[in-house]
């Protein structure tokens, strides 16, 4: 059985991107205060959950966009661990250059930014070292791209992974609730159906690099079953974020779909973009 | 499974350096795990509970400059935390903190006309639950 292993040079420039990506990707989330104050307003048990799912993601993440295609579960597992890692070094590195973490805070507020924030930077570092590659990693991508998985679970997950990258850097801002309670009726059911016309047109008709590869798709219903799909788990994974970061709590059922519809906005973007290009 | 049968052909490892970072990353994630489990267990459920601290006052144009100290006490945060510091009747200053989080101290300062009472009073005048 043969075994290929990086040298410590190649680690490091996939470091580089990694660092580089999840700067790029986290600093939206790194400069919002609502971001800093997410930790510490919602109860420890969304956090351990929250640090426990995104472990998850970024394993499924290893699993389908590394650029290395002979890959086990447990390599896959540390690739993901390494990336919790980088993403914690940044979130200390730049909040605390920032002035967010103060010697007077606590040890449970010091944990709770640092987690909110270092989860957020460690899935940009798992984008930025995988898709911010050289050219021999592009040549590598496009033979692992050939051999990527496909079928209905695998669609799911691509959908899942794009619109969580996409909304996880701003579903604890207060806009999404002033947003979503503000809304008029009929501008939340219009927004609904231009989420649900991108996500058919985005992967059926731009002819948007990939979409050729997936046909007419793998759900039933064709186009738009596919894109039904592809909008239902936007919807899904908007409302299990913005009740991971408590916006749920005290608020009617209008204002829950109101601020769902509107997150669900971008995560059918992400969603459907990342079934086309990852 | 398509992935076992490439693993058979040919295996892609990590150096000493990614092991290294995976470890540190295993323990960043153990750690917390330990620490926000023991947290949910062993922690109370009380309500912020402000403890105010005034250092030695600064005089500045005819102004003292105080310090204030606000410790939160209790499990829960305080948000937009209104502080008062009156010295005597009528010359009082507010203090507004956006969060004061559990067993956590924000710190600020009030300005009050010269001279100064005897004693200065301090009150917490509001704060919400999140």
């Amino acid at each position: 059985m043969e075994q290929t292993t990086p040298t410590i040079t190649e680690t490091l420039k996939e470091y580089g991107r990694g660092i580089v990506g999840g700067l790029l990707f986290a600093f939206a989330p790194l400069y919002t205060m609502e971001i800093w104050w997410q930790g510490f307003l919602v109860p420890m048990h969304h956090l351990l959950i929250a640090l426990v799912s995104t472990y998850l993601v970024l394993i499924a993440y290893a699993y389908y966009v590394g650029l290395h295609k002979h890959r086990t579960m447990r390599y896959n597992a540390a690739e993901a661990l390494e990336s919790l890692a980088l993403g914690f070094g940044i979130a200390y590195v730049v909040l605390k250059l920032v002035g967010q973490l103060p010697p007077e805070i606590s040890m449970a507020e010091f944990w709770a930014r640092m987690t909110t924030e270092g989860l957020a930077s460690a899935i940009g570092v798992a984008v930025g070292s995988s898709q911010l590659g050289g050219q021999q990693q592009e040549g590598d991508d496009a033979a692992a791209q050939d051999e990527q998985p496909s079928g209905m679970v695998h669609e799911i997950a691509y959908t899942t992974l794009g619109a969580l990258l996409i909304i996880v850097g701003f579903v604890p801002t207060a806009e999404i609730i002033v947003i979503g309670v503000e809304a008029p009726p009929l501008m939340v059911l219009i927004t609904a159906l231009l989420s649900f016309l991108l996500a058919l047109g985005m992967v059926h008709y731009m002819d948007f690099r990939g979409a050729q590869q997936l046909g007419e798709g793998v759900f039933a219903g064709g186009s738009v079953g596919d894109a039904c799909v592809t909008y239902t788990v936007a919807l899904i994974v908007s409302a299990a974020l913005l009740w991971g970061v408590g916006r749920f709590e005290g608020v009617g059922l209008q204002a829950m779909l109101c601020m769902t519809v509107y997150l669900a906005w971008p995560a059918t973007l992400g969603g459907a973009a990342a079934r086309l290009l990852l | 499974m398509p992935q076992a049968e490439n693993d058979s052909q040919q295996k892609q490892g990590k150096n000493a350096l990614e092991w290294t970072v995976a470890l540190a990353g295993a323990a960043i994630v153990l750690f917390v795990l330990g620490f926000f489990s023991y947290q949910i267990l062993t922690g109370a459920d009380e309500p912020a509970d402000l403890v105010i601290t005034l250092g030695t006052p600064q005089v500045k144009a005819q102004v003292a400059e105080i310090p204030v100290t606000v410790h939160n006490r209790g499990d829960r945060v305080a948000e937009a935390a209104i502080i008062e510091v009156c010295s005597g009747p009528s010359a009082c200053a507010q203090l507004t903190f956006d969060y004061v989080p559990f067993h956590s101290t924000q710190t600020g300062r009030v300005g009050l006309p010269l001279p100064l009472a005897d004693s200065l009073r301090t009150r917490v005048v509001s704060f919400r639950d999140p």
